[in-house]
């Protein structure tokens, strides 16, 4: 469990690259980022809450 | 993104079936597909592939080859860009192989000659000098510890030490105390279950014309479901600047995930560059089957834990998927939907990635999602039969709903299975009666859905029509649907909107028609555009009658002032407006790009009545009935198309179609004489319900609805197979001699 601050999804996700560093090349890779439930991509600059959940995923392909 | 206006009823246009635009051309042959492209001093390609499922390459001698008459070039990996990374490693790997052939159809070299016959014939005169290395094609063999290595350094950081190379990527993720889920369960079923790849299946194979210069600057035409995904693939695996490679794309006849990368549309372009020629390739039937992208096979193992009432206390899942040579299998999206339609207190996934000596796999209509689909849904029957339950009414207790966190972890906002079940339940084909070896099957199923890219230009013209411009290729009536939302918008008729889509040039970039996201994304871009352009007409009104242009408004495809303070005009038409747009400011258009992320997930409910034949084995299917979330149906009749293509295809993958192959690794049935898709007389027609919980994250409410409708049939199409013969098999496809086999173990005791 790790805990960071940030006011987007952008910042967030930084945030935990640099907490994490085996993650950097994964979220650098791209990633899907679910906030509050809706699921998205290419969202960095999406605002994020101080209570919002955030689930972070492989990025999602379809057919 | 702010939807400061949405709509969700009293609609004029959006739900009627008007004739497609693109039909005529369609039914009289003029519409022009990827084989119809054609260049002046044009020659034609034929790909050298490899007869090994896993052979080192000694030595490619093309002497003989470019010996031949009309021969003009012959490439091989050395005319490609070297020192690339990740993806774009992989993809120039699959395109054209290096150090080792990695299965059987690789492609080794290719040729470009002044006729196809030639190019053929001079392609069997590649003199290529393998040494056969040990091979494996199925998943749980190639994670086997004496399994062959296929790539040493393919795996990432993610996989646990101590696993097999041939794992390349490992993913887990749950919540809840499993084991007192467990605990609290009347009933547990616990078993394993496998599918075989299966392919697209679409008619077109792939085609393209490729012109590159000497100065790198170059064109393709091409059959592709996204060509600024192919143009940045081409020139990064050519070495060019992206800009400078012009795409576009033609028809398509059908792709399904299949043509959203690409396979030998960088090989024509380096033919076109050393032969300064433009060139033609176009893949065979066998081609496409050996050597284009097939979908993952899968074997998974299954835990469910249910109360009597039917409440599912807990579940667990392993999946392993092996995608080919190379990572990329769609095990997340696996595990992200196989549980996605139930509320589960309790739920453990584990995937891996599985590398073997197949094909790259290609994105499959909700890729992954079928698979784990299966597995679950056919646990979950096996525990109705246990516990004598309804399948709908244990589905209707357990089904996610708003605010229910899924399995993946995030909550669902609106979504609309349980309107789904309703609708499935409340259907006469539920309470049908069934004949002696007949049986119905019951299986959900769920897509997420995909925003995405996306850029959409509309123009007014002169006399008041309108042209919408998207990015994103027509695969399932898509310039209907962007019509009908641009004409509600305007309020003009849809037979007065045209839509074209634009090659790389002319727009900015669209991520491809994947993901279910056509009408949702380019729709929603179409609608923004539109008001956009409705802002400028108001404003030419405005100025034509001296007021505030906020003081106008649009109605009906006309200007109209606001209310009686803004003072009293007759209404001044679209036609009236564009006629005089050159002297009253220029051209009026509208333009929207954004990545949307309001993309709704869609689930679906599907009934199938099947006869199986307790002699031979054969399954016929007698109803099958598909109930499935739109959200806002835009075109309905497309909309039930794509209902009714989901179910064929998952029909397909439930009772014949694998991939087979041989102790040699190579592919047995790589013609559509023996990889055998559903064909109309095997089927019957395909009944639709659609149910519309409108997406909150569209003006108008649309759900994507492209690639939910093949994820249920599979176990729905088991789960009557296990009615009508009285046996389970948990093992697709359930071909005939699978279906005796069990028959004839049930009889043997």
């Amino acid at each position: 469990m790790i805990e960071v601050d940030g006011a987007t999804v952008g910042e967030v996700l930084d945030a935990v690259a640099a907490e994490c560093p085996a993650l950097a090349p994964i979220l650098a890779a791209g990633v899907s980022v679910a906030v509050d439930g809706q699921v998205m991509t290419g969202a960095r600059r999406e605002p994020v809450k101080p209570d919002s959940e955030i689930f972070i995923f492989q990025k999602m392909k379809g057919g | 993104m702010a939807l400061d206006d949405r709509k969700t009823d009293g609609f004029k246009y959006i739900g009627t079936r008007p004739n497609r635009p693109d039909g005529l051309d369609k039914v009289t042959g003029k519409a022009r597909f990827g084989a119809d492209a054609s260049a002046s001093g044009m020659l034609h390609g034929a790909i050298v592939r490899s007869p090994h499922a896993h052979a080192r390459i000694l030595k490619i001698d093309a002497t003989r080859a470019l010996a031949l008459t009309g021969v003009k070039a012959v490439v091989t990996r050395a005319d490609f860009a070297t020192g690339l990374t990740g993806e774009d490693a992989d993809l120039l790997e699959n395109v054209i192989a290096g150090e080792k052939a990695l299965y059987d159809g690789h492609a080794i070299a290719a040729v470009a000659a002044t006729s196809a016959l030639i190019a053929r014939d001079a392609a069997k005169l590649v003199e290529v000098t393998y040494e056969p290395l040990p091979h494996v094609t199925d998943v749980d063999a190639a994670m086997q510890p004496d399994a062959p290595i296929i790539r040493a350094d393919a795996a990432d950081d993610s996989v646990p030490e101590g696993m097999h190379p041939n794992v390349v990527r490992y993913m887990e993720f749950g919540r809840g105390d499993l084991e007192a889920g467990f605990a609290e369960a009347d009933a547990i079923v616990e078993q394993t279950y496998k599918t075989e790849a299966t392919h697209q299946g679409y008619i077109e194979p792939h085609a393209c014309l490729a012109q590159l210069g000497a100065d790198g600057r170059g064109e393709l035409w091409c059959c592709t479901q996204g060509h600024w995904f192919v143009r940045r693939m081409c020139t990064a695996l050519l070495g060019l600047e992206t800009s400078q490679l012009r795409v576009t794309p033609s028809e398509i006849g059908g792709g399904f995930g299949g043509k959203t990368t690409v396979f030998i549309d960088p090989i024509a372009l380096a033919l076109s560059r050393k032969a300064s020629r433009p060139v033609k390739l176009v893949m065979s039937r066998s081609e496409v089957l050996r050597a284009t992208g097939p979908t993952a096979s899968a074997s998974m193992d299954i835990k469910i834990g249910m109360k009597r009432d039917g409440t599912i206390t807990a579940a667990s899942g392993v999946f392993r998927l092996q995608g080919g040579a190379f990572p990329g299998a769609p095990t997340a999206e696996t595990m992200q939907c196989a549980f996605a339609c139930y509320e589960i207190p309790a739920v453990h996934e584990v995937g891996y990635d599985v590398i073997a000596n197949r094909p790259k796999q290609a994105a499959y209509r909700a890729p992954g999602a079928p698979m784990g689909a299966f597995a679950v849904e056919s646990a979950l029957d096996e525990l109705c039969r246990e516990l004598d339950l309804d399948p709908i009414e244990m589905r209707l207790k357990n089904a996610s709903r708003e605010g229910t966190r899924s399995s993946f972890g995030p909550r669902f906002p609106r979504v609309g299975l349980v309107e789904t079940l309703e609708a499935a339940k409340a259907h006469p084909h539920y309470a049908a009666p069934l004949g002696p070896n007949q049986g119905r099957g019951v299986a959900c199923g769920y897509w997420m859905n995909w925003g995405g890219e996306t850029s959409v230009s509309l123009a007014i013209s002169e006399d008041g029509t309108a042209q919408v411009t998207v990015g994103t290729p027509d695969i399932g009536g898509s310039r209907a649907s962007m019509a009908l939302m641009a004409a509600e918008a305007l309020g003009i008729p849809y037979e007065n909107v045209r839509c074209n889509i634009a090659d790389t040039g002319s727009l900015g970039i669209n991520e491809p028609t994947h993901g279910s996201r056509a009408t949702y994304a380019s729709g929603l871009a179409t609608i923004e555009s539109a008001r956009q352009a409705i802002g400028k007409l108001c404003e030419r009104a405005a100025d034509k009658w001296g007021i505030d242009a906020e003081a106008v408004i649009w109605e009906d495809g006309c200007a109209k002032p606001s209310g009686p303070n803004a003072g009293e005009f007759p209404p001044l038409t679209i036609a009236e407006i564009a006629a005089e747009m050159g002297s009253t400011g220029g051209p009026i258009s509208g333009h929207h790009e954004a990545t949307p992320n309001g993309h709704g997930g869609s689930f679906g409910t599907h009934l199938v009545d099947l006869e199986v034949d307790p002699e031979t084995g054969r399954t016929t299917i007698l109803r099958y009935t598909v109930v499935q979330d739109a959200g806002k149906a835009i075109h309905p009749a497309y909309v039930e198309g794509q209902f009714q293509g989901g179910a064929v295809q998952g029909i397909g993958w439930a009772l014949n179609e694998e991939y087979i192959y041989g102790q040699d690794g190579r592919l047995q049935n790589p013609i559509f004489l023996d990889y055998r898709v559903p064909v109309a007389s095997d089927l019957p027609m395909i009944d639709t319900v659609i149910v519309e919980v409108p997406n909150p994250g569209h003006p108008y409410g649309v759900r994507g609805v492209g690639e939910t409708g093949i994820t249920p049939p599979l176990p729905a199409v088991a789960n009557a197979v296990a009615t009508a013969a009285g046996v389970r098999l948990r093992h697709l496809p359930m071909t005939p001699p699978r279906i005796l086999a069990a028959l004839e173990q049930k009889a043997g005791g």
